[in-house]
């Protein structure tokens, strides 16, 4: 009977679940599928806390660069070349 | 004792601020739309012959458009010329953009090209669909060894869960925490770091970073998931350590 | 989809304390005196680009949380899986019944539904399926010791999927669906709820 238990029914499970994360929030996830994974996330606190802390994670992401000062050579160059496109004011 | 059975963790209450094409309105994921408004301001300006807005945008830009120009397997100096020439590419090009896309997009385009036109001139043709692909789609958001196999009570669901972070938001907004993130980010492989700079950190959308890496829209959702998940991941050990 | 036969049922939906929605974090407009205003979907007010989701009396088990609420829908009804959709709809009425003291007897009673399940099972699952057992009748009791009515609301969501899934591994597909039957008339019977 071992082949019968989880498969006897299409339920989305934790492991297939933290795949798809991405799709769910993009809204990727065909119509069906997505019910299904609302009803697991009814259930499931631990995938819920898999979610909070992928939204956490993309959250944080645009703090992740540091902004390193545009070169001056670079910086003398561009100018120039913007006084020039701009032409004798 | 597994899993199902442990009480539940502490979750965020009303639980919520979560998107899903189901169930919820606009994605509050989505950057904000200040810095476009804010961009169109300073266009206004730099078209009027402001040079103060010109070094402005570049002073805003020109880290970006560096680590996206990276992203084509050019070294660090290259970079800087392939971005410096897509500057003097956008002043000369200025008068035809008509704000379809927004600035920001059509800057990364203008990059894109000339990366790709750099590579032509030196016979390196590395389109970024062929950069060090190799395994970069496959592989799981979380270690198998995670979830109970066939044999337990509940195979597929969590054996090891997560544990919560408290307080995340703030947890991950110190200097730290950035630190980690920047290693975790940087650890990844080239294609996912790709799409993920210019979805999570850089703001752009979907379509636009399709066109911009010349990749399909189901190929980017899994390397953008796949880059996601090793960054939690990274930072599980850091939160959790 | 059946259509618009659909029109006269009478739809239920949980939602978080507040009138909350669950996943869109929408507040719901709770009624006041009569029905509450009508929420349309794919508007900047609605919750939900597709559509208002509401469920029947045999889907409730699967979508549990701390309030139960009667909501009307209005436009082209459709029956999904485990759930309606509609364009419109609006809050009638919470169902005050379902409350964190009846979640706690719902646990309570499914877990001893997972241990009658168990109790049937060939030998060569018995072993696992009294471990699934045991995992309900511990979701039960936390729910049981617990102030809290997200834990007794929880709780009594994985005791009823503990029961079912227990019923799938000991008897198939049937038993597990006949759980879900035995769960969706608890719940029609003890909330007093109209067919």
């Amino acid at each position: 009977m071992a082949e019968m238990h989880t498969h006897g029914t299409d339920e989305v499970l934790c492991r297939e679940f933290v795949e798809i994360v991405t799709d769910y929030w993009e809204g990727a996830l065909p119509e069906e599928r997505l019910e299904l994974v609302e009803e697991h996330l009814v259930m499931c606190d631990w995938c819920k806390v898999y979610l909070e802390q992928m939204e956490a994670t993309v959250r944080a992401l645009p703090e992740a660069t540091v902004e390193e000062p545009v070169p001056e050579a670079t910086e003398e160059a561009l100018l120039t070349a913007y006084r020039e496109w701009r032409g004798p004011s | 004792m597994t899993a199902l059975a442990l009480s539940p963790p502490r979750l965020r209450r009303p639980w919520s601020g979560i998107e899903s094409a189901g169930e919820s309105e606009v994605t509050e994921l989505l950057p904000e739309t200040e810095p476009e408004r804010d961009d169109a301001r300073l266009l206004d300006a730099l078209r009027g012959g402001d040079e103060a807005a010109f070094a402005e945008l570049v002073g805003r830009y020109h880290g970006p458009l560096k680590r996206f120009a990276s992203s084509f397997g050019a070294g660090d100096a290259v970079c800087e010329e392939i971005v410096q020439e897509a500057w003097l590419g956008a002043l000369q090009g200025l008068k035809s953009f008509e704000g379809r896309s927004s600035f920001k997009s059509w800057l990364f385009g203008i990059v894109k090209n000339q990366a790709r036109r750099r590579a032509e001139r030196e016979r390196r043709t590395v389109p970024f669909s062929a950069l060090s692909g190799e395994g970069e789609d496959d592989g799981l958001a979380v270690d198998p060894d995670r979830f109970q196999g066939e044999d337990g009570a509940w195979p597929g669901h969590w054996a090891t869960p997560p544990r919560a972070w408290e307080d995340p938001q703030r947890r991950l907004a110190s200097l730290e925490a950035r630190e980690h993130l920047r290693t975790a980010i940087a650890a990844l492989p080239e294609r996912q770091r790709a799409v993920v700079v210019l979805r999570d950190v850089e703001g752009l959308g979907a379509e636009e970073v399709c066109a911009l890496l010349e990749i399909s829209e189901g190929n980017q959702r899994v390397l953008l998931h796949r880059a996601r998940a090793g960054v939690r991941n990274a930072l599980e050990g850091y939160v959790n350590g | 989809m059946e259509g618009t036969e659909l029109s006269d049922l009478v739809a239920y939906k949980f939602l978080r304390p507040g009138a909350i929605g669950p996943f869109s974090g929408f507040a719901w407009p709770a009624p006041a005196g009569g029905a509450g205003e009508w929420v349309e979907a794919a508007t900047s007010r609605g919750p939900c680009r597709d559509g208002i989701h509401a469920c029947e009396p045999p889907h409730l088990a699967r979508w549990i949380w701390e309030e139960l609420w009667e909501v009307e829908l209005d436009g082209e009804i459709e029956r999904r899986r485990h759930k309606l959709r509609a364009p419109r709809g609006r809050l009638l009425r919470r169902v005050d019944a379902w409350s964190a003291q009846t979640a706690r007897r719902f646990a309570r009673d499914c877990a001893e539904r997972a241990a009658e399940h168990a109790g049937v099972a060939a030998p060569a699952d018995s072993r696992i399926a009294a471990q699934m057992a045991a995992d309900g009748d511990t979701r039960a009791r936390a729910a049981e010791e617990s102030e809290d009515p997200y834990v007794a609301a929880h709780g009594s969501a994985v005791s009823a999927y503990i029961a079912a899934a227990t019923a799938l591994r000991v008897g198939g597909i049937e038993r597990h669906e006949a759980e879900r039957e035995w769960q969706a008339a608890w719940l029609a019977r003890e909330l007093r709820l109209r067919p």
